[in-house]
């Protein structure tokens, strides 16, 4: 469930359409090509990242918008800098197995300072972000999970029943703050180990890591000021299919998030679109403005958000053994008589958002 | 088209061959004489008036044609039954006719100024000439207004339905523009004004919410409806309140004599009526009910989130008639209905509609008749959140009362006056958010809404100025008052309005004048005939609207607030232009008309961007106000008599809108004219139908329209791993165009003895898969963005059964 400023749900009136496809519909959902559309390459930037009072978490990512039906793509080369109302400079530098993501390591946040981003890109171009002040932390946050088996439907309208993994959170809210703006994030990492085909020597093939949103289109906010408890547990942060990336070891480290409210207004904004889904029960989808501008082109559309974040984390990993069933997925080890492999199997860095980097606590 | 559908069709070919048509005038009945041979003046013109009433009831037949030799001497009843025909001494021939009603033959020797009251009675209407209309068969070119849709339930009765279902709504929607958002959809957009602007009245008060089931069923229970008209080109100066159009329903009285019982049974809802007499010729009651059993098809439903879901709606209605005297009656209706909708444990919406309605009607004369109302108005919306930490329920209640005086005066055959007053008062209740129960977590709120009293003075008369001109002039006074008890913030001037541009607070104790609206709307439109069964009319009307539906999505929802007028949000105002040329072909059997329209609207609401409209404060921080036009022309082609009946209706229109501001930032498209979401520049309808015996019928609709409006997805980005999508500009794109064939048979005294029906009707008949939206739907991996389908919700044949049954 969303919870928003006032927890008004275009989340519902969104379903309403889901509803009437499901109850009338039975199978008559088809792909179309909307006439007169026009298939562009999108190419605005886009900026999403944050200096956060979690290392870790420093983290810039740069973009271009994609047309319709391709992956965005990101943006390498840039200069990086993100400058504090104290005088501080620090220097996001690319990473070099992943492009288009600036890493800004050992430096965390601290309250009430002024934080905002300067980037400037191989081009030439520069961009700035507004001012954020780092706002107040955000209480306390303890995981759970469990195992559900779940029927769902798909885009095709067929039911299936699939286990989950439910990803829930129990907060607990710092009582000498009066409002907070707190936003939610569950990302998952796990370990892809590729076949280790039989050579003369004995070569190993290096194994792979995966770091990415467990689920990337759940936004779960919340504004403390509607609620009379400092307290509430089993708040639904994350909801994710069991497949093949559960056969290693696989984590779930949520994130607490204390935001600026323009921080949270801009996230409210994205939940809102990133939920439509085109019915008439929809809100009318508009143009979100970030806090990123050109500095010598002001008029220059530019995406995405830079905000400094107070937060606080919770971790557990999950195991084949945890599930109460076998995993019947097909896995990478090598077999003699078999010569069919995953793509993953043989090539695991050509996974979307894995790297030979290994973190430090996994 | 599968087997299926060829055995509906050879099931309707094999009945239709086998169908016998009788057809019988009774003209073998004696002279009646009218007068006196004493008072009998050569060379004069004789009066001759009356009512025309049910028989049993009392009740007035409302537009029930009134015919001496073939239409030379004509008039219809109005709103009180009551006819002029003003004819030279002589003998005539008279038929009074009505739709569902038993013709009535008179054969009158006229001999000088007489009143003859007429009775009808409900039955099978002969077919050989059938007419198939509620009104007088050639008023669409003798009445001085143009744009006027009069139906009889009795008309769309035989109609295909969706489910079922006798839908009036969806019934006026056949008709030239009558359009809505989309199948499914509560509502209609009438030549191109919004849903909001369609005032509904119930027995002269205004009905909030007009459907059931998010839309798809209407609210009206069939057994209770008599006529339904809907004003969409001049309103009359007596109803107003709106921009765009006036449906006026009205119910039936309960019989007077005996008590009668009728009822149906459908795949969704069944329902009973009875009504009778309390004290015979003195009072009368009808009591209907109409409940729903239609969680039968969720549950059909593989889905388990559907299966876990419920839906549930009843309707009732009390209507209650005393005759004082011969010129005295008074009705009190109570209807009340109810909808409960809940989707699995995500959400939940319950919306109520209540209206309670007393009429006082004086026939003081043959000329003069007023007519006292008061009504009490309440709708109340609920949306349920009953899962999470956050579960919660958000209340909104619109309590509103009225209070009308008017009187018709027919000084003579060429004037029919209506004047009077009119004021209502919107009470809405705090809007509430509460913990669902028993849900401490979430905070309780509750935010005030805006009061206002509106009041109106008006007087039309419609006249005749020539023998081929003929005027409507009105003039209506309308002045609306926003009054505490209120909190008003204001704003620094040339800033937009934020929260954090707030100047000032101010405080109203209660009923304190806030801020003041008012003016003159003139309704005027002349007929001019060209020739006794043609003419063009010509019509202007402007209309004010203080009550507007704070809806920012493109079909209204059940919880969308209804807001009044206040320092913030100023009245929309319509002016509406339209020139007609009407011509009716081989003696009424053929009625044609084309018809061209401008609007231009004023004040019309709109939003800023991601606006939060609930539990706000400060509402007019996220509203926008801009103009609106339409133009458009329609033509219509209707075969009133004969075997088959039906129509054609055509449609071209435009409706747009602009919302621009003074610092270009909270400006839509730029600024630009965008197209409305429900313009659907060309509509065709299509409608059959074939009397049948028996009470028989075969009828067939077939529709086609341009598909709407549609904002869509041009190109994506992420951020924290989520993909947000970019749109196009607003109403940039259209979905794919709709076309949709039903056909219904009904079968009529199904058993002996009993008056019944048995309605078997195939909504889209072909199972087009038409595009009730666009659908963006996430492949597989999350990290592409979304693409687009077309969701087609009624996108097979969906039959139907219905047994409906009087005794």
């Amino acid at each position: 469930m969303i919870l928003s400023r006032y927890k008004i749900s275009g989340f519902a009136l969104s379903h309403l359409a889901q509803l009437l496809f499901v109850v009338f519909c039975m199978g008559c959902l088809s792909p179309i090509e909307i006439e007169g559309i026009t298939t562009y390459l999108g190419g605005q930037l886009v900026v999403s990242g944050e200096i956060s009072t979690i290392a870790e978490q420093n983290i810039i990512q740069l973009g271009l918008t994609a047309s319709t039906e391709r992956v965005p793509f990101p943006l390498s080369g840039a200069m990086v800098t993100v400058m504090d109302n104290i005088g501080n400079a620090y220097s996001y530098p690319e990473d070099p197995l992943r492009p288009g993501f600036y890493v800004l390591d050992n430096v965390t946040g601290v309250m009430g300072v002024a934080y905002h981003v300067q980037i400037v890109t191989s081009e030439g171009k520069v961009y700035e972000s507004t001012t954020e002040v780092m706002p107040p932390p955000p209480g306390a946050v303890k995981t759970n999970y469990e195992i559900v088996n779940q029927e769902h439907t798909d885009g095709e309208g067929t039911v299936t029943t699939s286990p989950f993994v439910k990803v829930y959170a129990d907060v607990t809210l710092p009582e000498s703050t009066k409002s907070l703006n707190l936003k939610w994030t569950s990302n998952e990492d796990f370990v892809l180990t590729p076949t280790d085909f039989p050579d003369p020597f004995a070569q190993v093939p290096p194994s792979c890591y995966i770091a990415q949103n467990a689920d990337p289109q759940r936004i779960t906010l919340l504004n403390s000021d509607n609620f009379s408890t400092a307290s509430f547990d089993h708040v639904l942060i994350a909801s994710r299919l069991v497949d093949w990336t559960f056969l290693e070891r696989h984590y779930f480290t949520t994130y607490q998030s204390s935001l600026t409210d323009e921080a949270y207004e801009y996230w409210r904004k994205v939940n809102i679109l990133s939920n439509n889904v085109g019915s008439i029960f929809d809100t009318p989808p508009a143009e979100i403005h970030g806090n990123i501008v050109n500095v010598n082109d002001p008029t220059e559309k530019v995406h995405g958000y830079f905000q400094a974040a107070n937060e606080v984390y919770d971790r557990f990993f999950l195991l084949p053994a945890d599930f109460p069933f076998p995993l019947l997925f097909d896995g990478c080890s090598f077999e003699s008589f078999s010569t069919q492999y995953p793509p993953r199997c043989l090539e695991c860095i050509s996974v979307r958002n894995s790297s030979y980097n290994r973190p430090g606590w996994f | 088209m599968g087997d299926f559908t060829l055995r509906v069709l050879a099931v309707v070919i094999f009945s239709f061959l086998f169908t016998e048509v009788a057809a019988q005038q009774e003209w073998e009945i004696p002279w009646t004489v009218m007068g006196d041979s004493a008072d009998l003046v050569p060379n004069t013109r004789v009066t001759i008036t009356g009512r025309i009433k049910m028989k049993g009831s009392d009740g007035p037949v409302t537009g029930a044609s009134v015919s001496a030799e073939t239409f030379k001497h004509f008039d219809y009843s109005d709103q009180n039954g009551r006819y002029v025909l003003d004819m030279p001494p002589g003998r005539y021939r008279v038929i009074v006719r009505h739709v569902g009603m038993k013709p009535v033959y008179l054969k009158l020797i006229v001999l000088s100024p007489s009143v003859l009251d007429v009775e009808m009675e409900e039955g099978v209407t002969d077919l050989g000439e059938v007419v198939i209309t509620s009104r007088p068969i050639d008023s669409n070119v003798r009445q001085a207004l143009p744009g006027i849709t009069t139906l009889n339930v009795q008309e769309i009765k035989t109609l295909p339905t969706l489910m079922g279902e006798v839908d009036i709504l969806k019934s006026l929607q056949l008709m030239p523009g009558v359009s809505s958002v989309g199948e499914g959809s509560s509502g209609y957009n009438v030549r191109g004004g919004r849903m909001d602007q369609n005032l509904v009245l119930l027995n002269s008060a205004p009905l909030f919410s007009t459907t059931h089931a998010l839309g798809f069923v209407s609210a009206f229970n069939q057994d209770i409806l008599n006529n339904f008209t809907l004003y969409k080109g001049n309103v009359p100066a007596n109803m107003g309140g709106r921009a765009s159009s006036v449906l006026e329903i009205s119910t039936r009285r309960g019989n007077f004599e005996k008590w009668k019982y009728q009822g149906g049974v459908g795949p969704i809802t069944s329902r009973f009526t009875a009504e009778g007499p309390i004290k015979k010729d003195k009072t009368s009651l009808l009591l209907a009910g109409r409940v729903s059993h239609a969680d039968w098809v969720l549950n059909m439903v593989h889905d388990p989130d559907v299966k876990r879901s419920s839906l549930f709606f009843y309707d009732g209605y009390a209507g209650l008639s005393h005759r004082f005297s011969k010129s005295s009656l008074a009705d009190v209706s109570f209807y009340s209905s109810q909808d409960k909708f809940q989707y699995s444990q995500q959400f939940g919406y319950r919306w109520n509609n209540m209206l309670v309605n007393g009429k006082w009607q004086a026939l003081a004369d043959r000329k003069a008749s007023p007519t006292l109302t008061v009504s009490y108005g309440k709708f109340k919306s609920t949306l349920i959140d009953p899962y999470g930490v956050d579960a919660s329920e958000l209340t909104n209640v619109m309590n509103y009362f009225q209070l009308g005086e008017s009187v018709n005066y027919n000084p003579n055959d060429k004037h029919s006056i209506v004047a009077g007053i009119s004021g209502i008062g919107y009470f809405p209740e705090m809007e509430k958010i509460r913990g669902y129960k028993g849900n401490t977590a979430i905070s309780s709120q509750a935010v005030a809404k805006n009061h206002g009293i509106e009041l109106a003075v008006f007087a039309n008369d419609e006249f005749d100025i020539a023998e081929n001109l003929s005027l409507s002039v009105g003039l209506r006074y309308s002045h609306y008052t926003h009054i505490g008890a209120d909190t008003v913030y204001t704003y620094h001037a040339d800033v937009p309005r934020t929260e954090e541009s707030i100047e000032d607070t101010l405080y109203y104790s209660d009923f304190q004048k806030i801020k003041s609206f008012g003016g003159l709307e003139p309704r005027i439109s002349a007929r001019i005939s060209v020739a006794s069964n043609q003419s063009i009319k010509v019509s202007y009307n402007r209309m004010r609207q203080y009550i507007h539906l704070i809806s920012n999505t493109t079909a209204p929802t059940p919880i969308d607030l209804w807001q009044v007028s206040n320092e913030y949000l100023p009245p929309q105002i319509a002016d509406n232009y339209s020139v007609g040329y009407f011509w009716n072909l081989k003696d009424n059997k053929w009625e044609t008309s084309a018809e061209l329209f401008y609007k231009s609207m004023d004040n019309l609401v709109e939003y800023k961007d991601f606006p939060t409209l609930f539990l706000n404060r400060h509402l007019e921080t996220e509203l926008l106000t801009g103009q609106g036009r339409a133009y458009g022309g329609e033509l219509y082609i209707r075969k009133l008599k004969g075997k088959w009946t039906g129509w054609i209706s055509y449609t071209y229109s435009q409706s747009q809108v602009r919302v621009q501001s003074r610092n270009g930032s909270e400006s839509i498209n730029n600024g630009n004219w965008y197209e409305s979401s429900y313009n659907k520049p060309h509509m065709f309808n299509l409608v059959l139908d074939r009397k049948l015996t028996n009470n028989g019928a075969f009828s067939l609709i077939v529709s086609y329209n341009t598909g709407r409006p549609l904002t869509a997805i041009e190109s994506s980005y992420i951020v924290g791993g989520t993909v947000v999508p970019v749109y196009s500009e607003r109403n940039k794109y259209r979905i794919p165009n709709y076309f949709r064939v039903d056909l219904s048979f009904t079968i009529g005294n199904v058993i002996r003895k009993l008056d019944d029906s048995l309605v078997f009707s195939v909504y889209n008949l072909f199972g087009r898969d038409n595009a009730y939206s666009v659908f963006y739907q996430r492949p597989a991996s999350n990290y592409l963005i979304p693409k687009p389908y077309k969701l087609s919700v009624l996108g097979s044949p969906l039959p139907s059964l219905t047994y409906n049954f009087k005794f």
